[in-house]
């Protein structure tokens, strides 16, 4: 029986009373989630008991800390069910993941005749790589709109592919709207140009299952701190036979297979893509929080969110002057909304005073408001750990807002 | 902290940001300078026209949150009519003011004050001014203006 104030107890955060005296109410998961005791003592275990470099020294503490960090690999392989932990590649983050692809992969591949295609609810981590690598190579930059209900507009989509399309970055679940997109179908649309499709899964990693087998994605790619690891840990997966051709975005230590005056060659992937000593607590946490979030049941925790946020909408929905932004299409965890014409920064302050953290501005996706007349929103996400009462507490800040604004 | 609250949001910063003094769009001004802030989008075009050494008309149009509407309107109703070098003294009083919370400045300018106590919402409050005095700063400005 799923029981949120149990789950709550693992997160050493909420035993704390936020700045203005009250529980903290953190409605933000989609800017990061916080963290389980499991995952904090995970990385005080490693750098307290397991602390040395890894790939390097020979010696049993060298020794465990590798064969820690490739089990954490084999882990994030299994989650996202990969057909091999080689096609798990640890980075910074969905950021650099991305752009690894952009300056690794299409900077090399791309010419003046080639068309990238993203869409205009991306974030700007899944936008402007792509912009840039079009401007370097001179490919063409295509933006696929979005509907005012901020869905995807699919026919645009199905016409703007055509043998030019050498790529399409997409996001799985918009961290603005919380759009679900369609993913399979899309990426077997793209297929069928033989387009790439990199696929930002930022926001679906810890709301809903990703299964690169079966989404049959060429690169994906997450953030560590998005379901529940640490910041500084990311993901990029790759098919074995595009990790193979993709160029070391950055180059150093660790990854070489051998350095001459005249040359270098490099390991195969992942290693190969891995320069540097990497975040290795944080990769080895990663592996917990994935265990974290596999013993809690992803599918609990998807319907945990999605559910309380039917609950939110509806609760804002009585609120007069509320505006929600989108509805999107599926329930996701995650809800854009505005209240009368007050500022959301304006918004946010008020509730910050509350105790109820929510993110407010353009989340990092200006062409999506812009697309749709707006310039920022407030933004509420959920988690496993929230609950109706903190929508209440939610609902009753926004009614001092109003009272205080109008 | 509520009381701070309250006294960020008060009559005379909502009053104004509903009522803004000189919010204008005047495309043809002779100077529009941006005071954009990337964190949160806020956007202003600040309108400003000079003759004889003086800022003979200053307006602002954009987007911006209570704070920085309330602000920017109070910037572009001080400038008007003043030199370059009372514009200079104009905006350095204002950020003191800020800064070391002076108990004879005028009521909303302390109320504006609070906005530091307040998480990232300081820059609401001098964005346009920022921006003025970055202006005013250049030589291009003091040739033909003074």
């Amino acid at each position: 029986m799923f029981d949120v104030n149990l789950i709550r107890k693992q997160f050493p955060i909420f035993s704390i009373n936020s700045t203005s005296g009250n529980p903290l109410i953190y409605l933000d998961n989609a800017a990061t989630t916080q963290k389980p005791m499991v995952v904090l003592e995970r990385l005080n275990r490693f750098y307290g008991q397991q602390n040395a470099n890894i790939h390097r020294g020979i010696y049993q503490l060298a020794y465990e800390a590798t064969t820690e960090y490739e089990l954490a690999r084999k882990k994030v392989a299994n989650f996202i069910n990969a057909k091999d932990a080689d096609e798990v590649v640890f980075c910074g983050g969905t950021t650099e993941a991305l752009n690894m692809i952009a300056q690794g992969w299409a900077r090399e591949k791309l010419d003046t005749e080639d068309e990238v295609l993203v869409t205009a609810m991306e974030h700007h981590a899944n936008y402007v790589p792509w912009q840039t690598v079009c401007k370097q190579t001179g490919a063409n930059f295509r933006v696929v709109p979005v509907k005012q209900d901020g869905s995807l507009d699919l026919d645009q989509l199905k016409n703007m592919l055509n043998t030019k399309t050498k790529l399409l970055a997409i996001t799985h679940i918009s961290n603005t709207l919380g759009t679900i997109n369609p993913l399979q179908e899309i990426v077997e649309l793209a297929h069928k140009y033989q387009a790439m499709v990199v696929v930002d899964a930022a926001q679906s990693i810890a709301f809903d299952q990703v299964d690169v087998q079966q989404l049959d994605c060429d690169f994906l790619a997450f953030s560590g701190h998005k379901a529940f690891g640490p910041m500084g840990i990311g993901v990029l997966y790759g098919k074995t036979e595009h990790l193979s051709t993709l160029h070391p975005f950055q180059q150093g230590g660790s990854m070489i297979l051998q350095v001459t005056e005249r040359q270098t060659t490099f390991k195969p992937p992942p290693h190969g893509l891995e320069a540097g000593t990497p975040p290795v607590a944080e990769a080895i946490a990663l592996g917990t929080a994935l265990d974290f979030i596999t013993g809690a049941g992803l599918g609990q925790i998807k319907e945990h969110s999605q559910s309380t946020l039917l609950y939110a909408r509806d609760q804002l929905s009585s609120l007069q002057g509320i505006q929600i932004i989108g509805p999107a299409t599926g329930t996701s965890n995650i809800l854009s909304f505005l209240l009368d014409d007050v500022h959301p920064h304006d918004i946010a302050t008020i509730l910050g005073e509350a105790g109820v953290a929510v993110r407010a501005g353009h989340h990092c996706t200006q062409p999506l408001m812009h697309a749709l007349g707006i310039h920022s929103t407030v933004r509420i996400s959920f988690s496993i750990y929230n609950n109706s009462d903190e929508v209440d507490h939610l609902v009753e800040a926004l009614g001092t807002v109003k009272k205080i604004m109008s | 902290m509520k009381d701070a609250l309250k006294q960020l949001y008060n009559k005379l910063i909502l009053d104004r940001q509903k009522n803004p003094v000189g919010f204008e769009k005047r495309e043809n001004a002779q100077t529009v300078l941006d005071a954009y802030n990337p964190v949160c989008g806020d956007q202003f075009k600040l309108y400003l026209d000079f003759a004889g050494g003086r800022i003979t008309n200053a307006t602002y149009h954009g987007y911006g949150c209570a704070l920085s509407k309330a602000s920017t309107s109070l910037l572009v109703e001080g400038l008007a009519g003043k030199s370059v070098s009372d514009c200079e003294e104009f905006i350095e009083y204002y950020f003191r003011t800020l800064d070391n919370d002076d108990e004879q400045a005028p009521e909303i300018y302390k109320a504006l004050a609070l906005a530091k106590k307040f998480p990232g919402r300081k820059k609401c409050t001098t964005l346009s001014w920022e921006a003025v005095s970055n202006f005013i700063g250049t030589t291009h400005l003091r040739e033909n203006g003074e």
